[in-house]
């Protein structure tokens, strides 16, 4: 036996190993909703959707027409439409930036049910740009289409024990580069996201389990958003990435629905955000 | 601590010590020779010769009996015996009296003869180790007595001529003829036999019959029947071998979590000589913390435990050590593809002190380049055993195992070679168990046996985050016990075992260090969150007795007592009824601030049908006071902290009840056994949706705690076909949970749930040279949960869970070989040398870890993605081990 062989066999033994299983979920009966609501203090036109959960995760949720959706703070209550074009989208009915240091309420009448959540916006504090660096080792490529490609390890810390938690949202877009002009959406945009949080879990140290590492090319406009993240929320996001990010590893923990501030059974999560961005170019 | 706890055993010690010596005078001779006396005159001339006084009742002693008495060069004790015997009465030593009294006529009405104690110890003739659990088996009474962990045994019979049998697993039975017309100490010393593994199964089968019929709850795992299980990367596995025996079920490949009848992974005690080991894991499970060479003994309870082996919930794993060779040095040596291991023992003092020491470690990373983290375990055992002089003997037992995982650090030796050192600090992680024990072994007299046991024993866990400033994360558990058994074999139908324990325990819960260059620890430093370190007590007292009701029935009940307390330094947090902290309480050194008192009764009642067959029935309750917070699912080691019962964690106790039936036939080539079972598991620990467990100091708010019930059907058939012995057993079983906040407050199926569990094992042994083996297990596969639906929240897919548990992996099925081949031509040489060739999963069978619906499949690897918006579809995916794992293996004893 070569000496390769031998370490791909006690690799494999000791650690394990993946595969793609057909596997049939049980679908449940009930009609879940699920809610995605981020206002941010940025003045423009805040949006949310209203979908129901479906036993595919590749196929698009349906959304969920004909809500009454409104928005109080203090005295004002804003409503909220259902855009024509995309069922289940939500569009507030004038821009307005979520800046107010109160508490915003979330009510949302579906059919018979109600649902309600509450939700504050934290400071948020300045942040840097993030660093990247050019690959020079080909075998983590996923694509040839450059031989100049970049990436990055991490944009924030994801454990701090006192300091501010918040969330970063990292949109990289090269679709205006000539080489890839004829290329889909999905391949010339990535987007990810990353969250510094005061709580530590083993999962997300899991070093069998790091997410796929994407590349994008030289000029590739980035633009970075830090959001700030209250206590609550702080409480969702981990559940969120324990469920998702941090999910199937070597230390894998017991699954569970994430953490949500609604009240009346519907899943998701109402956040108010104060955000910062910086955008630039990879050169 | 409080002081009486530590002072009680001692209090026990002296009482036995004082009762000793108060009967001194009985070794006083008496020379009388009275002839045709009152027996009134004759008790009176004793009296003042040997300067006793007697008591009786003239109503109850015929005193005015005329008789003859003759006591040349006769001790007080034999002088007085030979007064009862003529005056056919029976007597008492108390203090300084004796107390004559009429003959009890027992309950199967046959008079008293006088009786006698037959006691030693059954030893290994060759190396001068005591054996465990060796039968000596009377005929004349169909029944005998079991040495015990220390190899003692001590039988008292009516005066008369028996014979004896004496037999232990592995070697030659010794038959003895005995005339027993007075206390006898004798030594057995068994010679080893050159057998073959059918044979083994023969002695084994006797051996369990002629043992009393109480401890039918135990299963016991010899060196000699190590040798028919399976093999893990080549090496015999003690804790992944228990999946071989009914009611126990593995977590899977590469773990060495177990379940035992419905119970928790935590609630099973595992001692090694006497000390308990947290986490017996090498290499994240893949192999156990215990050198097989270095075990004698395994003792498995997994019901109606010994009221002095308490503390968990489930299961008792009783390890013990071995002594060493009293009269000459030898040594073992096992090279395998992953795990080396060297062995050496011998007199230190022959036939008075001997040492045992056992290295293994692991050479995986010399397969890998110096740049790739890698996984490092040793462990060390060392023992030395003192026998002072027929009555005490000392034992002291240290291990110490150690795993290491990170990035390694090579040097140049003198040689000029590249040599492995160690492990940089930042970024490592590792575990590590400490223990250390000293045991003295003293025979107050022929009857009562004790042993008193100190011992220490650490278990933590570190990673080492940043190396400059030495700012590590460790959680540990330490503990430190006085422990005083004893056992008294009254007669041969009832003994007694009888003891206290006082034990203290220490408990970081995970915490962040900052090492000072000075060496001290600083934790404030860092202003990081600070877990409460806890400390707490525990004394228990307990008793058990076996007793013989006629020739059908055997009876065992006792009883085990706990006082449990917490105290400072410490800080404690209340909370309200939504685990919300409300109020901190500060308690200060040695301030006791919790305390809860239990006894946890057992009764097992056994019934003989006929010869082959019997039934039992036991009940027993069990508490358990530390707690494992894991909210893991996966088979491998990771960061589990051990907390204290206590204000906000209540303590877990269990009630048992099972009924069991045992047959084997005459020929004694196959056995068979069932029983059922049902189980009330009272305050199991789950917790609330994604607790927070590590770096919390509310991590308490995390926990919930309710009921479960366990029930099951266990069956085992073992057969003897010629040279192929099979064991085979099929068992059904359900754990369920109900608990407070968790799955909406309804029953679901705990972790430990395995509706089914089959296992064969095969040896066939034609030849002395040859063995061939190998084991087939299925069972059903773990519960998961798993989801009802997706919805997205901000690019990302996430899971919708309907029930908790509510979706199970397939079932677990593995098939495994192995061929052992002697390589000597001559069998009786000293020096032994054997090679083994095994397969792990022969037939390559996918067994999972856990199925994932978050991960999608890329060109080469299947993973969960970082770009939210990358075209590739989300798929089910499965984590698992499916590939054969050959080895080889060779070992060398002299």
């Amino acid at each position: 036996m070569k000496y390769w062989q031998l370490n791909i066999i006690l690799v494999l033994a000791l650690i394990g190993c993946r595969k793609k299983v057909d596997w049939e979920l049980e679908k449940s009966d009930e009609t879940i909703y699920s809610i995605d609501a981020l206002f941010t203090n940025e003045d423009k036109y805040q949006s949310l959707t209203i979908t129901t959960t479906n036993i595919d995760p590749n196929q698009i949720q349906s959304g969920v027409a004909d809500a009454l959706v409104m928005l109080t703070n203090y005295n004002d209550t804003i409503f909220f439409f259902p855009d024509i074009d995309s069922v289940g989208l939500y569009v507030s009915e004038f821009e307005f930036p979520a800046d107010d240091t109160g508490e915003y309420v979330l009510d949302l009448f579906i059919d018979t049910h109600y649902f309600k959540a509450v939700s504050y916006a934290a400071d948020v504090a300045g942040f840097q740009r993030m660093n990247y660096f050019q690959i020079t080792d080909t075998s983590i490529l996923n694509n040839s289409l450059s031989d100049t490609l970049y990436t990055y390890q991490r944009i924030a810390p994801n454990y701090t024990p006192y300091g501010e938690q918040a969330m970063f949202y990292t949109y990289f877009d090269w679709s205006h580069l000539p080489e890839y002009a004829n290329e889909s959406y999905e391949n010339t945009h990535a987007f990810s996201k990353e969250y510094t949080l005061n709580t530590y879990d083993i999962s997300q140290e899991d070093v069998t389990n790091l997410p796929k590492r994407f590349t994008f090319p030289k000029g590739t406009r980035i633009t970075q958003q830090k959001y700030s993240v209250n206590e609550e929320h702080a409480a969702f996001l981990r559940t969120l990435m324990a469920e998702t990010e941090w999910h199937g590893g070597t230390f894998d923990i017991a699954k569970n629905n994430l953490y949500t501030n609604f009240d009346g059974g519907a899943v998701g999560f109402f956040a108010v955000c104060k955000v910062r961005e910086i955008s630039f170019v990879v050169e | 601590m409080r002081v009486y706890q530590l002072i009680l055993p001692f209090v026990f010690l002296f009482i036995g010590l004082q009762s000793s010596y108060s009967q001194d005078y009985l070794k006083n001779n008496v020379n009388l020779q009275l002839n045709g006396l009152t027996a009134d005159s004759v008790i009176q001339r004793i009296s003042e010769a040997a300067n006793v006084n007697f008591s009786f009742s003239h109503d109850q002693i015929d005193s005015d009996k005329i008789i003859d008495f003759s006591s040349e060069n006769l001790k007080v004790s034999e002088a007085v015996r030979e007064l009862c015997k003529k005056l056919d009465i029976d007597y008492l030593y108390l203090k300084k009296q004796i107390i004559l009294k009429p003959k009890k006529v027992n309950t199967d009405g046959i008079d008293d003869k006088e009786k006698f104690t037959i006691s030693g110890y059954v030893k290994d003739k060759k190396s001068g180790e005591i054996q465990i659990g060796s039968a000596i088996y009377i005929p004349e009474i169909e029944n005998g007595a079991v040495t015990n962990t220390y190899g003692f045994y001590s039988i008292t019979l009516p005066e008369g001529t028996y014979n004896l049998r004496v037999s232990s697993i592995g070697f030659n039975t010794l038959n003895e003829t005995l005339e027993l017309n007075k206390n006898i100490k004798l030594d057995f010393k068994l010679e080893s036999s050159l057998m073959k593994l059918d044979e083994v199964e023969i002695i084994a089968s006797e051996k369990q019959d002629e043992k009393l019929v109480g401890h039918l709850d135990k299963v016991s795992l010899s060196p000699n029947s190590l040798v028919g299980l399976s093999r893990n990367f080549g090496e015999v596995e003690v804790i992944k071998s228990l999946n071989n025996i009914p009611g126990i079920n593995s977590h899977g490949d590469g773990s060495v979590f177990f379940y035992v009848r419905g119970g928790n992974k935590d609630q099973n005690l595992i001692l090694l000589d006497e000390a308990p080991i947290y986490n017996p894991s090498h290499m994240l499970g893949f192999f156990s913390s215990f050198s097989p060479d270095a075990i004698k003994n395994v003792d498995i309870y997994k019901s109606d435990i010994p009221s002095s082996k308490g503390g968990m919930l489930s299961s008792v794993i009783d390890i013990q050590t071995k002594d060493g060779n009293m009269f000459q040095t030898g040594g073992y040596i096992n090279l395998s593809p992953i795990v080396n291991t060297f062995s050496l023992e011998g007199p230190l003092w022959e036939n008075k002190i001997s040492y045992y020491l056992s290295f293994r470690n692991s050479h995986l990373h010399r397969y890998f380049g110096e740049n790739i983290p890698m996984m490092y375990f040793r462990d060390f055992n060392l023992k030395l055993n003192y026998k002072v002089n027929e009555n005490n003997r000392i034992y002291v037992t240290s291990y110490t195992g150690r795993d290491d995982f990170g990035q390694r650090i090579y040097s140049t030796n003198r040689v000029g070679r590249t040599v492995f050192t160690g492990f940089y600090e930042e970024g490592s992680f590792g575990w590590g168990n400490e223990s250390f024990t000293v045991r003295w072994n003293h025979l107050f007299s022929d009857k009562l046996f004790s042993n008193l046991t100190f011992y220490g024993s650490n278990y933590s866990y570190d990673v080492k985050f940043e190396d400059t400033l030495g700012i590590n994360w460790e959680e540990r558990i330490q503990n430190r016990s006085l422990k005083m058994d004893f056992t008294y074999y009254k007669n041969d139908r009832t003994n007694y075992r009888f003891g206290a324990q006082v034990k203290s325990h220490f408990f970081n819960p995970g915490n962040i260090t900052l090492g000072q260059s000075d060496g001290t620890v600083r934790q404030d430093l860092l202003n990081l969150p600070q877990v409460p370190m806890k400390q707490s007590g525990l004394f228990n007292l307990y008793c058990d007795r076996d007793k013989k009701i006629g020739q059908k029935w055997n009876l065992s009940y006792g009883f085990r007592y706990h006082s449990w307390n917490n105290y400072g330094p410490t800080d404690e947090y209340i909370y309200d009824d939504n685990y919300q902290v409300i109020d901190t309480f500060t308690f200060g050194t040695d301030q006791t601030y919790f305390r809860i008192k239990d006894i946890a009764p057992r009764l097992s009642l056994s019934y003989q049908i006929d010869s082959f067959s019997f039934a039992k029935l036991s009940y027993d309750k069990t508490v358990q006071h530390l707690h494992l917070l894991s909210n893991s699912t996966s088979p491998f080691t990771t960061i589990e902290l051990w907390v204290p019962s206590g204000p906000n964690i209540p303590r877990q106790f269990a009630r048992s009840l099972t009924l069991g039936y045992y047959y084997k036939n005459r020929k004694g080539d196959l056995k068979f056994s069932s029983e059922v079972y049902v189980r009330g598991l009272h305050n199991q620990i789950d917790f609330a949706d994604h607790p927070n467990l590590l770096m919390n100091p509310y991590l308490e708010s995390s926990i919930r705690s309710g009921y479960g019930q366990a029930q099951g059907w266990e069956n085992s058939i073992e057969k003897k076909f010629g040279p192929l012995t099979t064991k085979t057993s099929l068992n059904f079983s359900r754990s369920w949970r109900i608990i407070e906040g968790v799955n909406n407050d309804e029953w679901y199926p705990a972790v430990s749930d395995r509706p089914y569990d089959f296992n064969l094992q095969l040896t066939y042994q034609k030849h002395q040279k040859w063995i061939f083996g190998g084991q087939v297990i299925s069972m059903s596969g773990m519960v998961f949960t798993s989801p009802t639906g997706f919805f997205n929240y901000q690019g990302s897919v996430v899971p919708y869970y309907a029930e908790k548990n509510n979706d199970r992996l397939p079932d677990y099925q593995r098939v495994d070989l192995y061929l052992t081949k002697k390589l000597n031509k001559n069998l009786d040489k000293r020096v032994q040398h054997e090679v083994t060739l095994s397969v792990y999963n022969i037939l390559g069978t996918f067994n999972f870890y856990s199925v994932n619906f978050n991960q999608k499949l890329y060109a080469n690897s299947i993973s969960t993605p970082k770009d939210l918006i990358g075209q590739e579809e989300y798929i089910s995916s499965a984590f698992g081990l499916g590939i054969m794992i050959p080895s080889i293996n060779y070992s060398l004893r002299f």
